[in-house]
């Protein structure tokens, strides 16, 4: 409420002193004076509630008959009693107080003749004054409808020279009481005369801005926003004041702002942020009133006669608090910043808030709730996808809130953003610390978890991914990475080159999720597929699954390395021309997408395609189309490509054919040098040996020993490449070895199995199994196994190949163990052997190495005497569609099995079946023959001792013609059999076979 | 002799100007026999770096001098005509502004030796409507001259710095403005009506450069640094996000794709999308200060979630359950 001035006071008391201090006054008068005096006295002393004691007495003790004793003047004690509740803020009773003055004092005939001489000259000169006081308490009281009725009928009543009155309070007041009844038009019609007048009424600013709190409160409660942007649209000017004045109503504003928020009237809550002055603006403009105001210390107005009020003092006061709120770090501003952000995100531009988040963090990282507004950065830049905003800001907020709740959170939404983005070893290196300290299951874990092996996956570190990417799976099931995980978990088998464990799960995943609309992987699990089936020789699915790839998904990002992968099918099944039309297409499209080791990789095979010196078992007449291949390979990609090796190796023919075999060798020799400085550097074993073979071409053998233990660019101290140039010198020489053997020159093949011999001890000698790769511990493992005496030291070399992650080599490691423990006489160990032969046959990716490792598996299961298992997994081999190389062996064991499980006729069946299919192989069917024979015998059934005889008889004749083709050990067999035909011969029961000559 | 040359100086300078007015003011000066402080309530007519030429009364055909090293500080009342340009320009009404910065600007130009003169403030706030105008030839000829040596306040001060970015807009150096933005706002912390220059500047030249998402940053940050309070700017802000948003291409993809099986809504195109949707509402609750959305991107708004069409089969399923 505005109240008006005390001076008004002064000339009310000035004007009843006059009234009361008559001649004629009686005893009754004289103890009204004394409570005039006294009352005045209180008053002027600002003693409100005293002098309102001395007024309430008075009228208490003389209102019954003061009409009669004092007429109107006695309103005085009325008017000032309830002036004086104003200031005690006793509203209703300064209403009661200001009605009986207005309506038991009035001056109607006041002073006339005929009247008794208690009312001669008595005038209540605070009649209609009552009137707007009374105004003013019911504003007080908040009765809005009396204060508008009592304020019109003041304006109505009053007299324009005596009842002048505060004019832009008076309006403010008037639109208040409408604001408050929701009266908006009637509100802003008063607001803005005490608007418009504000010079000459004068209305101060403080008033303008309570009329307009009263009507955004309106407008907020009335959801009339466009009547506030009229407003504001007419008088923004009369609204915005200056910053060292506007700061102060910056918390009306503030709250107005949330309320409008609150009722969702945004336009509105905007409008009044922007009202608010910046703290430093008000601050700064403070500081220059200041400077110019200088020493003197009186309020003043400037312009003169105006309201604008400037005071050293307030502006001092002022600039203290304004500093005080901005070293808080929480000035409006930041309430303001914030709101805006919630603007934006409830309305769906994160962006938006994201801005506004990254402000308050930039400008106001002092703020009392900076930690949710730091979260709520890291949390937008995340939803925009700004994934090095995330970090850094992601970061900034684990530094300095180590201990929030929004910790884990703002770790996901590092990693999630990180992910979606490709920044995989920055999550790599933020999961890896965080997994430990989630729980699990949770849904920070089953994040986390997915992100570190997705990120694994993408980096290649296929062997570390596959732990994470397996306990993902298995443990969330309803993850919303759920497709993701699977789809990782199959992808990275097939490149652990666990082909037909991937291939399973492969297939598993697409059919559990067939449709592309809602599959994202699904072209990237059918390039996977496909190239399981490539590796397990399984060309023509591999085609299909690529040629699907091809007509359903052509824009795939993996489409151009699909088109290699079917190159490399075609080129297998020796179509020549079609593969190199997918490599060229392969080309093109990488080309078009800029990616460049997909280009390599084309060139490569384009290469290897046209290069070579054979097609087939023909000669290939396109040798040298391939050399624009390898040049433009060398052009473009000969620094970076992983291609560098195979190209450098394909290109060595073709290049020769054309006369540039020099470049070739120093091509190759570079590439060699270079590759050998990477740890694990794919392709230089075969680099290796090419260009061993090309440097043959123009060197001897001694030349190249010579070369290889100084190879340029190649020190000492790179065991790794140390000993693949060993090996392949071992190579070189066991070549040699056998050549001599073949042309009997056993001088010369004694001079190289010594080379050999002297190579590989000091390939032993001088590396530890840890230095070297997979190929060189088989090669040395292999070397001691078959041609040495001590077969059993080969086993550290492969149990560090089978030790290791590293595929390569794996099953050869496997079959070396299986080899050596499974001739060992320890069950424990012959054990070990078949799990590693397990091992190949579960997940080898050739069917030659399957059935290997199956046919040892039966074969040590038989050293072992597990008979029963001898007879499962025979059977198993036997009945494998394909498996023929170890059949006769097999099948035999199949036979001994029965044999060894006392079931007699089974084995007869099985014997009799072995040595019918593999007749010619005496070691095979003498024994099962032998067998079947004993057993008939033994049976003893009926004519059985004659059909042994007979089948004995019949094999011994229909094999003897194999005697001069018979190994000494068949041989043995063979006679063994014959022996047994000719003992049952002369038995008793046995008729002998009498042949007639043939005449 | 000086003090007479000076005087004779002064006087010219004041009598030379026919619209120039005298600025009633205070001033707070030490009496040079008394040493006491003493104020005088003055009408100022010139001043040099030494001297400050005044009256006593507006209508004295006396002036008086005194020194300025006796003068502890002066206090310059709001003139009418400063008042009036203020209003106008509070009322958005900036070319009305100008006109008045322009004549106040003049008629206190002798006196803008003074700090806190509103010859040297005028000027400040003609500057400050070209900018909001965007007459950025205008800003640049009127920078030329401008000599803000005795502007008060210091976050008008910092505005002068902001100038040189407007310039860069001016000749659309898209690579020199970007480095300039980084350069200015790594300097100090700007309030925010400078912040939001600075952005939507700063989203030009990025916006030029072809950097969408990073132009849309900016220009977001433009109309969040003040809260909307730059109306022009936030407004330039809201539709340069719009017109990006709608000239990206993976949004043309996505608004072709939009409902159709092939639509990917994690797609960054999708995602831009339903951005300009989102802006499209927010210009109607705020940014657009109650101006209408243009036409151009108030077909943004089709492509509203809630307007999606349903794919056929699920409608079909819709229609079979009903």
């Amino acid at each position: 409420m505005i109240q008006f001035t005390k001076n008004r006071i002064l000339c009310g008391l000035m004007a009843l002193c006059a009234s009361l201090c008559l001649p004629e006054k009686s005893l009754a008068q004289g103890g009204v004076e004394t409570a005039w005096a006294n009352s005045l006295t209180a008053m002027k002393a600002k003693e409100w509630a005293k002098a309102h004691a001395i007024l309430a007495k008075a009228v208490a003790q003389y209102d019954g008959r003061a009409k009669t004793l004092f007429g109107p003047r006695f309103g005085w004690f009325w008017y000032h009693k309830g002036y004086c509740e104003l200031k005690l803020r006793q509203w209703e009773e300064a209403m009661e107080s200001f009605k009986a003055c207005y309506t038991k004092y009035p001056n109607k005939n006041a002073g006339g003749a005929g009247l008794d001489a208690a009312t001669q000259g008595s005038f209540n000169f605070y009649h209609k004054k009552a009137l707007l006081k009374w105004g003013d308490a019911a504003i007080g009281a908040q009765d809005w409808e009396v204060a508008i009725k009592m304020y019109k009928k003041f304006l109505q009543e009053r007299d324009p020279k005596k009842d002048a009155y505060p004019r832009g309070a008076f309006y403010v007041n008037m639109s208040k009481a409408h604001f408050k009844l929701f009266q908006v038009p009637g509100g802003i019609e008063n607001l803005e005369i005490a608007i418009d007048n504000k010079e000459t009424f004068p209305t101060p600013d403080e008033g303008i801005m309570v009329g307009f709190q009263d009507l955004v409160e309106a407008v907020i409660e009335k959801q009339n926003e466009q009547a506030l942007m009229d407003f504001l649209g007419k008088h923004r000017s009369d609204i915005r004041l200056e910053p060292f004045k506007m700061h102060r109503f910056a918390p009306v504003l503030m709250k107005l702002a949330a309320d409008a928020l609150a009722a969702e009237m945004e336009r509105s809550a905007f409008e009044l942020y922007a009202l608010v002055p910046s703290t430093k603006a008000s601050i700064d403009d403070i500081k220059a009133r200041l400077a110019q105001v200088g020493t003197f210390e009186n309020p003043f107005q400037d312009p003169p006669r105006s309201n604008r009020q400037i005071e050293k003092k307030v502006l001092e006061a002022d600039l203290e608090e304004l500093k005080k709120q901005w070293a808080s770090g929480n000035p409006y501003e930041v309430f303001a910043t914030a709101a805006t952000a919630y603007i934006h995100e409830q309305y769906g531009n994160v962006r938006g808030a994201f801005a506004a988040y990254e402000q308050l963090e930039l400008y106001h990282n002092k703020a009392e709730k900076r930690e949710e507004n730091l979260y709520n950065l890291v949390r937008t830049s995340a939803i925009i996808g700004e994934v090095l905003v995330t970090e850094k800001y992601g970061s900034l907020f684990l530094k300095t809130f180590p201990d929030s709740k929004h910790v884990e959170s703002v770790r996901s939404m590092m990693l999630t953003s990180l992910f979606m983005e490709g920044e995989y070893e920055k999550c790599i290196e933020v999961a890896t610390v965080m997994l430990p300290k989630l729980a699990s299951p949770s849904k920070q874990h089953d994040i986390c978890l997915h992100v570190l092996g997705g990120s694994y996956y993408y980096t290649a570190k296929y062997d570390v991914a596959r732990k994470f990417l397996d306990e993902h799976v298995e443990m969330y099931e309803k993850s919303q990475f759920r497709m993701a995980s699977l789809y990782f978990q199959g992808s990275n088998l097939s490149r652990l080159q666990y082909w037909g464990k991937a291939a399973e799960l492969l297939d598993a995943f697409l059919s559990k999720y067939p449709d592309p609309g809602k599959n994202i992987y699904l072209p990237f699990a059918l390039y996977d597929r496909a190239n399981c089936h490539f590796a397990e020789d399984e060309l023509d699915p591999a085609l299909v699954k690529l040629n699907r790839l091809e007509s359903e998904f052509p824009n795939s990002d993996i489409m151009d390395m699909a088109f290699n992968l079917k190159g490399n099918v075609l080129q297998t099944q020796e179509e020549w021309d079609p593969a190199e039309t997918y490599y060229k297409k392969a080309m093109e499209l990488a080309k078009r997408r800029e990616n460049t080791i997909v280009v390599g990789e084309s060139l490569f095979y384009l290469v290897g395609l046209l290069g070579p010196e054979k097609r087939g078992k023909k000669e290939n007449p396109r040798v040298k189309d391939a050399i624009p291949y390898y040049d433009e390979f060398w052009k473009d990609h000969g620094s970076a490509s992983p291609y560098k090796a195979q190209t450098a190796v394909a290109g060595v023919h073709p290049l020769t054919v054309v006369g540039r075999e020099e470049e070739a060798l120093e091509r190759l020799q570079g590439v060699i040098a270079e590759l050998a400085s990477v740890a694990g550097a794919f392709g230089l074993e075969e680099a290796i040996n090419s260009y061993t073979r090309a440097y043959l071409a123009s060197h001897t053998e001694d030349d190249l020993k010579e070369h290889y233990y100084n190879f340029p660019g190649i020190d000492s101290g790179n065991k790794e490449a140390q000993a693949l140039l060993r090996i392949a010198l071992i190579t070189v020489f066991e070549e040699k070895g056998k050549k001599a053997d073949k042309e009997e020159n056993a001088n010369e093949k004694r001079a190289a199995d010594a080379m050999v011999g002297v190579l590989f001890r000091d390939l032993k000698g001088e590396f530890e199994p840890a230095q070297l790769t997979n190929y060189v511990l088989v090669r040395v493992g292999d070397y001691l196994r078959e041609m040495t005496s001590t077969p059993r030291n080969a086993l550290p070399y492969y149990s560090e190949v089978v030790r290791r992650e590293d595929q390569s080599y794996r099953f050869n490691a496997n079959f070396g163990l299986a080899d050596i423990l499974g001739e060992s006489t320890s069950p424990t160990e012959k054990q070990k052997a078949v799990e590693s032969l397990e091992h190949i046959f579960n997940n080898a990716p050739q069917k030659k190495q399957k059935e290997r490792a199956l046919y040892r598996i039966v074969s040590i299961l038989a050293a072992k005497k597990d008979w029963d298992l001898v007879t499962t997994r025979a059977k198993e081999y036997l009945t494998t569609e394909g498996f023929r190389r170890y059949a006769a062996e097999t099948s035999f064991f199949l036979s001994e099995s029965y044999d060894k499980r006392g079931m007699r006729e089974d084995a007869i069946v099985a014997y009799n079946n072995t040595w019918a299919s593999y007749t010619g192989l005496i070691r095979i069917s003498a024994p099962s023959m032998k067998r079947v024979m004993e057993l008939v015998w033994e049976r003893d059934n009926g004519d059985d001792h004659q059909q042994a005889y007979e089948i004995g008889y019949k094999f011994r004749k229909s094999t003897e013609h194999l005697l001069g083709q018979m190994k000494d050990e068949e041989k043995e067999l063979w006679e063994s059999v014959r022996d047994l035909v000719n003992r049952y011969e002369g038995h008793s029961s046995v008729t002998k076979i009498v042949e007639e000559k043939p005449k | 002799m000086t003090k007479l040359v000076l005087s004779f100086m002064l006087l010219f300078a004041s009598g030379a100007k026919v619209i120039a007015a005298d600025a009633m003011g205070v001033i707070i000066y030490t009496e040079p026999v008394s040493k006491q402080e003493d104020v005088l309530k003055v009408w100022m007519t010139a001043a040099s770096t030494t001297q400050i030429e005044y009256k006593t009364t507006p209508q004295s055909l006396n002036r008086s001098r005194i020194k300025r090293s006796a003068v502890k500080s002066v206090y310059f009342f709001e003139p009418p005509v400063f008042k009036e340009a203020m209003d106008l320009y509070e009322s958005r009404d900036y070319a009305g502004a100008r006109e008045k910065f322009a004549a106040c600007k003049k008629a206190y130009e002798t006196l803008d030796e003074i700090r806190g003169n509103y010859s040297v403030l005028a000027g400040f706030y003609e500057l400050e409507t070209c900018r909001k105008l965007e007459d950025l030839e205008g800003l640049k000829k009127l920078l030329d001259v401008y000599q803000a040596d005795t502007l008060e306040r210091e976050h008008q001060r910092n505005q002068l710095e902001v100038y040189p970015v407007w310039d860069a807009v001016r000749t659309k150096s898209w690579p020199r403005l970007d480095a300039l933005v980084r350069e200015v706002l790594a300097e100090k912390k700007w309030i925010g009506e400078h912040l939001a220059q600075l952005k939507y500047c700063h989203g030009l030249a990025l916006e030029g450069l072809g950097r969408d998402t990073d132009a849309l940053i900016a220009f977001n940050g433009a109309f969040t640094a003040d809260y909307t309070a730059s109306e022009e700017l936030t407004q330039k802000a809201a539709l340069a996000c719009l017109r990006v948003i709608k000239g990206n291409d993976e949004v043309r993809l996505a608004i072709q794709l939009w409902g159709t099986e092939d639509e990917d809504p994690n797609s960054t195109g999708y995602f831009l999308l339903q951005e300009g949707v989102a802006l499209c509402g927010l210009w109607k609750k705020s940014l657009g200060g109650g101006q209408p959305l243009p036409a151009e991107f108030a077909s943004l708004l089709r492509y509203k979630e809630d307007n999606k069409p349903k794919p056929e089969a699920e409608e079909k399923a819709d229609e079979e359950g009903a």
